[in-house]
């Protein structure tokens, strides 16, 4: 897997380029993002069909579990980066961004993305941690991007919460270190994955307990986990639309992968009951917390992130209720989410560039003047919400299936993501039907929608697809995935 | 062996003292210099640790204490104070007074659970786990309680200190590249927030965070 260290390197050397050619820089960061599609999903299917590898003298460690998050990162990563370069250009024709300033969102965003890769490919949690660390830092600046009070507001919350959080985490990653320094001697291997999982078993329990509390408070806070997950509806409404894709598509899922780490630790010394019902409760907790601000929602890109919240919650859910079933289908869930979520921030930033606002009050009648983003968000919620034909109906009714068949809080659990799932549906579509058919009193004061077909279409398409036929490949892998997450010590 | 043991026990108080000194000033520029001294005095625990164990990348991690946190932040820190001008926390939300009860309330209740978290062969100095557990909670404090970014910014760092000193205490620190790789991202994360720090300064021309206020529901 000599790849994995090109697939980190590409990105870095993106960026620098792109502040050395300050006026190419939009080029050069949707090329490097074409290139590492490529090499990801080159990594993540390669990573399905064989065992985990190790390499780089264990530095590097791939399973499909790693393989799925990077296949997600490379996906989002192109989505965000593509649709930047007409985002960027309008943003600077609106004055919106100084044209100085285009080579440095590009800078920042390619660096960004270099570091969600390195996340599930370093065999070592500490690094991975400072991994998950750097994509705070990366992203924090472009979260401010704008710099009107309410972005630097939000990139504030966002950078505090967030090293806060992530300092529980270390403090978790140090017990762990601890706990395992006595199982296999003090050396850098005692941080390793493979090393760590290997002797699960054999590290102290009531140490594990306490260490994986603390990494499930310090990575779900960059997940956005409820309670946790104040910062995220801020910095994900408030970003450049280029950047909500990227945190809430491809960076929520890097969080996430933290936890999952953590969580097969956890089982390996506990047993899996303990992790098990930890990720449950905080997953029933996140849907129920992210419905009523759904409901009432009066912005359109909150909106979307607390649907994040809401689907980080399932997937979540979805481990902790355990099996093959739920466990392949929080896999297929992840990648479903970060498709949807892509097309929907996509087609938000359009109409939000088009009208000027991202007020719901002010977004209405959006299929005459721009049929394709409305199309897009209407579609695109109809998607994320478990319509069927589309793929997140197929992924959420195999969790809530494999909940009643479960335990009796993988029942609650099932039920909480029925009714979740139900009112979210209402509410998210009541309020998109508005934008695109309502009549109101906004109007945009721009006609042209000259961008973004293309970006809403594919996702779209790829949903709709896997809703109604699995590829052979895809369903190996996330059978490989969970695979992964239900190893029995 | 005992020896160390005490030197470090008596370093963990000083810390500790200069923890809560920080809770009951408002001086901005004084906060920054407690925390130079906070960050000091971890570079001698941990050049403590080097002598005692004879491991050298303790010495590397006294090294990296003393020019990362004990120089390097504090003086990006204070170069911001010196950019924006600004002397004081106004209208903390809790009085001094109220914050110090508080901090010390927390401390106790450190000591008492870094009791029940047994790390049967950390290193013997019994006063460093609950100081260690304190920092972390009386950095909590001053972020939750301070309004001022170059604040809540000095009880982040102090957060981190707290869990730098478990971690010298419980293992020796973490191996030397992670430990590396956590220098590092302190460094970033003083230069993002630094930059973020001026942007909202520049903004609001006020380095308040109340002003943050205004994104809900």
């Amino acid at each position: 897997m000599t790849l994995a260290p090109v697939l980190i390197g590409v990105p870095l050397m993106a960026a620098l380029l792109c502040v050395f050619l300050g006026r190419r820089a939009a080029a050069v960061s949707a090329a490097a993002s074409v290139v590492t599609l490529a090499i990801g999903s080159v990594i993540a299917f390669g990573s399905f069909a064989v065992p985990a590898e190790r390499a780089l003298g264990g530095l590097v460690y791939v399973d499909a579990l790693s393989g799925l998050i990077v296949l997600i990162v490379a996906l989002v990563s192109a989505i965000a980066a593509l649709y930047a370069v007409a985002y960027v250009r309008n943003a600077v024709a609106t004055g919106e961004i100084a044209p100085a300033q285009v080579r440095w969102f590009y800078f920042w965003l390619q660096l960004s993305i270099a570091a969600m890769f390195a996340v599930p490919l370093l065999n070592n949690l500490g690094l991975m941690w400072v991994a998950v660390e750097m994509t705070t830092l990366t992203t924090a600046l472009l979260v401010a991007f704008f710099r009107r009070g309410h972005a630097l507001e939000a990139a504030w919350k966002y950078l505090m919460i967030g090293a806060v959080g992530l300092a529980f985490g270390l403090f978790g990653l140090l017990l762990t270190y601890y706990a395992a320094s006595h199982a296999l001697g003090e050396a850098a291997s005692a941080l390793a994955w493979d090393e760590l999982r290997a002797h699960a078993s054999a590290l102290d329990p009531s140490l594990m307990r306490v260490a994986f509390a603390l990494v499930l408070v310090g990575f779900g806070t960059k997940a956005g986990l409820a309670p946790m997950h104040t910062w995220l509806p801020d910095a994900h409404g408030q970003a450049p639309t280029p950047v909500s894709v990227l945190l809430s598509g491809a960076l929520l899922n890097c969080a996430l992968y933290g936890v999952l780490r953590f969580h097969l630790l956890a089982t390996g010394t506990l047993g899996v009951q303990f992790s098990s019902d930890l990720l449950l409760g905080i997953g029933a907790l996140s849907i129920l917390v992210a419905v009523p601000f759904v409901l009432v929602q009066h912005d359109l890109k909150r909106l979307l992130a607390y649907s994040s919240v809401e689907h980080m919650g399932i997937v979540a859910l979805a481990v902790g209720i355990g099996g093959p079933l739920a466990l392949f289908a929080a896999a297929f869930h992840m990648l479903n989410h970060a498709l949807a979520k892509s097309t929907l921030f996509v087609a938000a930033g359009a109409l939000g560039q088009g009208y000027g606002t991202l007020r719901l009050a002010r977004l209405h009648g959006a299929i005459e003047v721009a049929p394709l983003p409305a199309l897009g968000l209407v579609l695109g919620t109809l998607a994320i919400t478990g319509t069927p034909p589309f793929a997140p109906f197929t992924s959420e009714f195999g969790i809530a299936q494999a909940g009643f068949l479960g335990r009796p809080s993988a029942l609650v659990g099932a039920v909480v993501l029925l009714a979740g799932t139900v009112l979210v549906f209402g509410g998210m579509l009541f309020h998109v039907l508005r934008v695109a058919v309502g009549t109101g009193p906004g109007r945009p004061h721009k006609a042209a929608f000259p961008f973004a077909a293309s970006f809403i279409g594919l996702p779209l398409a790829a949903l709709l697809v896997m809703g109604v036929w699995l590829p052979p490949a895809l369903r190996n892998g996330f059978a490989a995935v969970a695979g992964v997450l239900g190893v029995a010590p | 062996m005992n020896d160390a043991g005490a030197v470090v026990d008596g370093l963990a108080v000083a810390l500790l003292a200069v923890a809560l000194f920080s809770v009951t000033i408002r001086g901005l520029v004084a906060g920054v210099w407690l925390l130079v001294a906070q960050s000091a005095l971890l570079a001698l625990v941990a050049a403590t640790m080097a002598l005692w164990s004879g491991a050298t990348h303790m010495w590397a991690a006294a090294f990296l204490t003393l020019t990362v946190r004990a120089i390097a932040v504090p003086a990006v820190l204070l170069w911001i104070l010196r950019a924006v001008a600004l002397r004081r926390e106004t209208r903390p939300l809790l009085s001094t007074r109220h914050a110090l009860i508080l901090a010390l309330a927390l401390t106790l209740i450190a000591f008492f659970a870094a009791g029940r978290l047994e790390l049967a062969d950390a290193f013997p100095a019994h006063n460093a786990l609950p100081v260690s557990l304190a920092l972390i909670f009386v950095g909590l404090l001053l972020m939750t309680t301070r309004r001022k970014a170059v604040s809540q910014l000095v009880g982040l760092i102090t957060i981190e200190n707290g869990i730098f000193l478990a971690g010298l205490i419980a293992t020796l620190g973490m191996p030397l590249f992670v430990e590396i790789g956590i220098f590092f991202d302190l460094l970033v994360a003083v230069g993002v927030t630094a930059v973020l720090t001026l942007r909202i300064n520049e903004h609001f021309d006020t380095m308040n965070t109340d002003q943050l206020r205004r994104l809900r529901g």
